[in-house]
């Protein structure tokens, strides 16, 4: 790959005594889902009005496609097509026409601008509701069309802020199908959100913002690695053995934990599952499942704010 | 810091969308519903009172607007008081609307700057404001035609749009206030409540707290009548403070041809003086200039005003 | 009632006596002396001169003391050829008249000579015939012939002096020396261009002629207007009056003596001009002399609002002369506080013996400083503008 196409150095933002971004280094190549994940308040919005220009920054250095937002802000909002959080609408126009002004103001020729806004609404599937007022577009319609202003404006950096959030399952399930479509034909997405599920199935990488900063960033089993110091998280269940007695003295098992349902969870250090499936049938159980996650981002997620936590109640005492 | 790009790229593509926005909008059509109604009235009005008393003057077309036939106030007593309503009605809710409809922030990710989206808006005000007297305006032109069964005359027709600019400038206070107050006030009845309460103590109570003020900065010395002269020439100065009172003084001197002077004239500056003899245009151009100018300066100020609030603002919705 | 009555009945009685003592006196012979009784046909003058080829008139009574009524019978006797009478009573020609006790009977007696009568003095007798006595009064008419007619016309002031411009006003008396009306046509001769009326004397009503009684005199009025440019000199007009039959004339002499006569005339031979309050403008006025003499000492001077500041240069014209004309600037300046729109200047000129003024109209505009500086507010505002568009310019 050639240039990045973002590139952030020591970007911070402060509003007053508060800093909102700490000290970001951040390095999306194209082509990538990179995911922006953290809890409310984390700095995830702050960074991405930082890349838009739309936020000054107190210190640091971003570069996106090799423009510097702050000198250069229209030749990045030409690149990079925005979706905010609960992206608004004009109500009173439709579909057509709210994208036909965006289309206006982002400059594209006026010989092309039906054609691609045609395009991109049958892409997200609202080519026969293009004509009807935004007034009567559901939540999944709305964010569909907001998506279809990235793709009628033909962005090469779509940055989503919090895209998911308030859609029922099936229509998430529908945007983070289209996202990762708009993915494989070579456009850079960044997306924040605090559902890690979503982040996970579709980012190629992930950066965690805590208080602002990017404590990690990398691949999924990466952080998983680097948070959970690379522990496998094997499913288990069985019949007629108590898997705590047999699997522990297991060796690399660090922990056994059983949950409500009779299934038990094993922390292990490798792919023990040869070993516990042994274990189980020769202690004379029968074996009803056993499967391995990759680390998940919510253990991710849930251990690294736990360390936070944790590290709060130090300081506080 | 420079930054490069054109800072108004974009603004006419905003301006026209505000004005068609505004033009198929309900609450513009109301309020320019109750223009045209009061305007026919008030025209009827004189049109009755004309052919009852004056039978010959140069300036019948002016006499239309200026003419009320009691209980009815003249069209341009009307017009003095409504139009700020329909400044206020056009513009208390472009800016917080933005923010609450949440298209806020989409819109800034587009090629603009935030200057476009502010100078858009207030231009498309215009462009309604303009196009609606400028109806208005031909609208009682044909009605006198009809009624009168004569032309306007040249001078009159200069004069009828000099007052149009000068209702132009008027109207454009008030949007500029309006959109100032949109910039303030993050809610939209906020920011209406507040421009209809400025708008009533401008054109209703302002004349009270001038006389008010007057009494209490410049107390009248029966005995000295220097200090009558001064009392009259403040009670004036304060009462042009209100654009209420620019418009009106601009209107009598415009319309009302014999108008020679606005505000306090001396006996011996009457002396020799032809009464009734009308100005020449060129002349009642230069006695409202002053007014007009500070209704544009007013304008340009508050506009201002709006402007750098705006681009203060931190955009996150 | 008799006491009271007797002193005219005595009067009548005597006059009874006179005229006609050998008819009437002597029948009535049973009548008291002292208070008559009878029927009388009586006339003041019995004897007069009346004029050849005219008609005329006498006044007859019959009157009738004591008796009862009596008609009676009225007639001529001794009319010449030619001649013709006619009795009226009442209004109306009447043959007989009839009269009451003590009641009187007024008579006319109505004659026309003859055409060719002569001049000499003819006797006749008026006849009055009732039931049973006969009324005579003899008369005498002397017909002379008429004295000759003759018209008298004299101007009280006939020799008049005055500038061109002026009226000459002459009042003229004509007199009708005649014995009859006439009709006085009047008629005036005038040097080219003048022009002559005839006025009465106390009244605007132009006369062509005018009727005037016998023997008596009307004033009228000839008012001579001479053209404004004649020049100076002396001028007859010749004043005629003819009633067809005689003629009366006179002369009047107007001596015209040459007399400035100004016209003032605006800039360009406009009357308005505009000037900024506060500056000084000028404008140039021309003074023309129409008159018949040179203007001397021609001052101009000017009425304007106070405050302002009005002079010319030159202030005073030595001399124009007659047809000739000089030119004058009038500087002024309205005052710095004037309010714009139209103000009256009344300018004067005035030589020895001739002035003209007229309303100058100025437009007063106002300065366009206060235009610049509504300019220079605007201008700030878009400064401030333009430094916040620099400040919080494009993000």
């Amino acid at each position: 790959m050639s240039a990045p196409v973002v590139e952030a150095q020591g970007l911070t933002k402060r509003y007053g005594s508060t800093v909102a971004v700490n000290g970001l280094d951040l390095r999306i190549e194209a082509g990538e889902v990179f995911g922006l994940l953290g809890p409310n308040g984390s700095g995830k919005t702050t960074t991405i009005l930082m890349l838009l220009g739309l936020t000054e920054p107190s210190s640091g250095t971003v570069r996106v496609f090799g423009h510097d937002p702050l000198r250069d802000p229209l030749a990045v909002k030409r690149e990079v097509g925005y979706m905010p959080d609960a992206v608004g609408f004009y109500d009173q126009l439709t579909a057509r026409e709210n994208l036909r002004y965006i289309a206006k103001l982002s400059g594209i020729p006026e010989n092309e601008r039906e054609a691609r806004i045609e395009q991109a609404l049958i892409r997200v599937r609202l080519s026969k509701v293009a004509d009807r007022r935004v007034k009567t577009f559901s939540r999944g319609m709305r964010q569909r069309l907001g998506l279809a202003e990235l793709v009628a404006k033909g962005s090469r950096l779509a940055i989503l802020d919090e895209p998911t959030s308030g859609l029922d399952p099936q229509s998430t399930q529908e945007l983070l199908q289209l996202i990762s479509s708009f993915a494989g034909e070579g456009m850079t997405v960044i997306l924040s959100s605090h559902l890690l599920s979503m982040v996970q199935s579709v980012c190629d990488r992930v950066a965690l913002f805590r208080e602002g900063k990017a404590g990690l960033i990398g691949t999924v089993p990466d952080i998983a690695g680097k948070v959970l110091g690379g522990i496998c998280i094997i499913d288990l269940e069985a019949e007629g053995a108590d898997p705590e007695k047999v699997v522990a003295p297991i060796p690399g098992v660090r922990r056994v934990t059983r949950r409500k349902n009779g299934a038990v969870q094993i922390d292990a250090d490798g792919d023990l599952r040869p070993e516990i499936s042994r274990a189980i049938v020769a202690a004379g159980g029968s074996l009803k499942s056993l499967s391995m996650s990759q680390s998940s981002l919510d253990d991710v997620y849930v251990r690294y704010f736990e360390g936070e936590e944790n590290r709060e109640m130090a300081d506080a005492a | 810091m420079r930054r490069k790009g054109h800072a108004l790229a974009g603004m006419s593509t905003i301006a026209w969308k505000e004005a068609a926005d505004h033009f198929s909008s309900a609450r513009f059509h109301f309020v320019m519903l109750l223009v045209i109604l009061t305007a026919f009235g008030s025209v009827y009005g004189a049109i009755g009172e004309i052919k009852n008393t004056i039978g010959q003057d140069p300036f019948l077309f002016l006499r239309l607007l200026t003419t009320a036939k009691d209980p009815v106030p003249s069209f341009v007593a009307f017009l003095g008081f409504l139009l700020p309503l329909v400044s206020i009605a056009l513009a208390f809710d472009s800016v917080n609307g933005e923010y609450s409809r949440r298209t806020m922030s989409r819109i800034l990710a587009q090629p603009i700057y935030r200057d476009a989206l502010l100078f858009g808006k207030f231009l498309g005000g215009m462009i309604v404001l303009a196009l609606c007297l400028l109806t208005l305006w031909l609208l009682m032109t044909g009605l006198g035609i009809l009624t009168l069964g004569l032309p306007p005359s040249g001078p009159e027709i200069a004069r009828g749009l000099a007052f149009l600019v000068a209702c132009l400038a008027y109207a454009g206070v008030w949007l500029a206030m309006a959109l100032l107050f949109s910039t303030i006030f993050r809610q939209a009845a906020t920011s209406a409540l507040a421009a209809l309460a400025l708008w009533l103590v401008f054109a209703i109570f302002w004349g009270m707290i001038a006389h008010a003020l007057t009494i209490a900065l410049a107390p009248i010395d029966p005995t000295n009548p220097m200090t009558l002269v001064n009392a009259v020439e403040m009670q004036s100065a304060l009462a042009r403070i209100s654009p209420n009172t620019l418009f009106s003084e601009t209107a009598q001197a415009l319309l009302n041809p014999q108008t020679r002077a606005l505000g306090l004239v001396f006996m011996d500056q009457m002396e020799g003086a032809i009464p009734g003899a009308p100005l020449p245009f060129s002349q009642s151009a230069l006695l409202i200039w002053p007014q007009l100018s500070g209704m544009v300066a007013a304008m340009l100020l508050i506009f201002t005003g709006a402007y750098v609030t705006f681009q203060r603002q931190e955009v996150r919705a | 009632m008799r006491t009271a009555f007797s002193p005219l009945g005595f009067v009548v009685l005597t006059s009874g006596l006179a005229l006609a003592a050998s008819g009437a006196f002597a029948d009535t012979t049973s009548s008291p002396p002292n208070s008559p009784t009878g029927v009388w046909l009586t006339t003041d003058y019995p004897a007069v001169t009346e004029q050849v080829g005219k008609s005329f008139t006498m006044d007859l009574s019959l009157e009738n003391h004591g008796m009862p009524p009596e008609r009676v019978q009225l007639s001529l006797d001794g009319v010449p050829e030619g001649w013709h009478y006619e009795f009226e009573g009442g209004g109306n020609p009447v043959k007989a008249a009839m009269v009451g006790p003590g009641d009187t009977r007024s008579l006319t007696l109505k004659m026309t000579p003859a055409s060719g009568a002569a001049a000499k003095t003819y006797a006749l007798t008026l006849v009055g015939e009732a039931d049973n006595q006969k009324l005579s009064v003899p008369i005498s008419v002397t017909l002379a012939p008429p004295a000759p007619a003759s018209l008298k016309l004299d101007a009280k002031l006939p020799a008049l002096r005055g500038s061109a411009s002026s009226n000459f006003d002459y009042d003229l008396t004509v007199k009708n020396d005649s014995p009859s009306d006439v009709t006085v046509n009047l008629a005036a001769q005038t040097p080219p261009g003048f022009d002559a009326t005839f006025k009465e004397q106390y009244g605007s009503q132009e006369l062509t002629s005018v009727p005037i009684k016998a023997n008596e005199s009307k004033d009228l009025k000839l008012s001579v207007k001479p053209p404004q440019d004649v020049p100076a000199g002396k001028y007859k007009v010749e004043v005629g009056t003819s009633t067809g039959k005689v003629q009366a004339e006179t002369a009047l002499l107007l001596d015209i003596t040459g007399q400035p006569k100004l016209a003032l005339e605006g800039p360009s031979g406009m009357l308005s001009g505009s000037a900024v309050a506060g500056k000084e403008h000028s404008f140039t006025f021309t003074v023309n002399n129409t008159g018949g003499a040179p203007a001397r000492d021609v001052k101009l001077t000017a009425d304007a609002p106070s405050g302002w500041k009005i002079d010319f240069s030159p202030a005073k014209i030595d001399q124009i002369a007659p047809g000739g004309k000089a030119e004058a600037q009038m500087r002024i300046t309205p005052a710095s506080n004037a309010i714009a729109g139209d103000y009256s200047v009344d300018v004067d000129s005035n030589g020895q013996g001739a002035s003209d003024n007229l309303k100058f109209r100025v437009t007063v505009e106002t300065s366009t400083e206060w235009g610049l500086a509504g300019l220079g507010i605007i201008g700030i505002a878009v400064l401030v503008m333009a430094g916040a568009v620099t400040r919080y310019g494009r993000r």
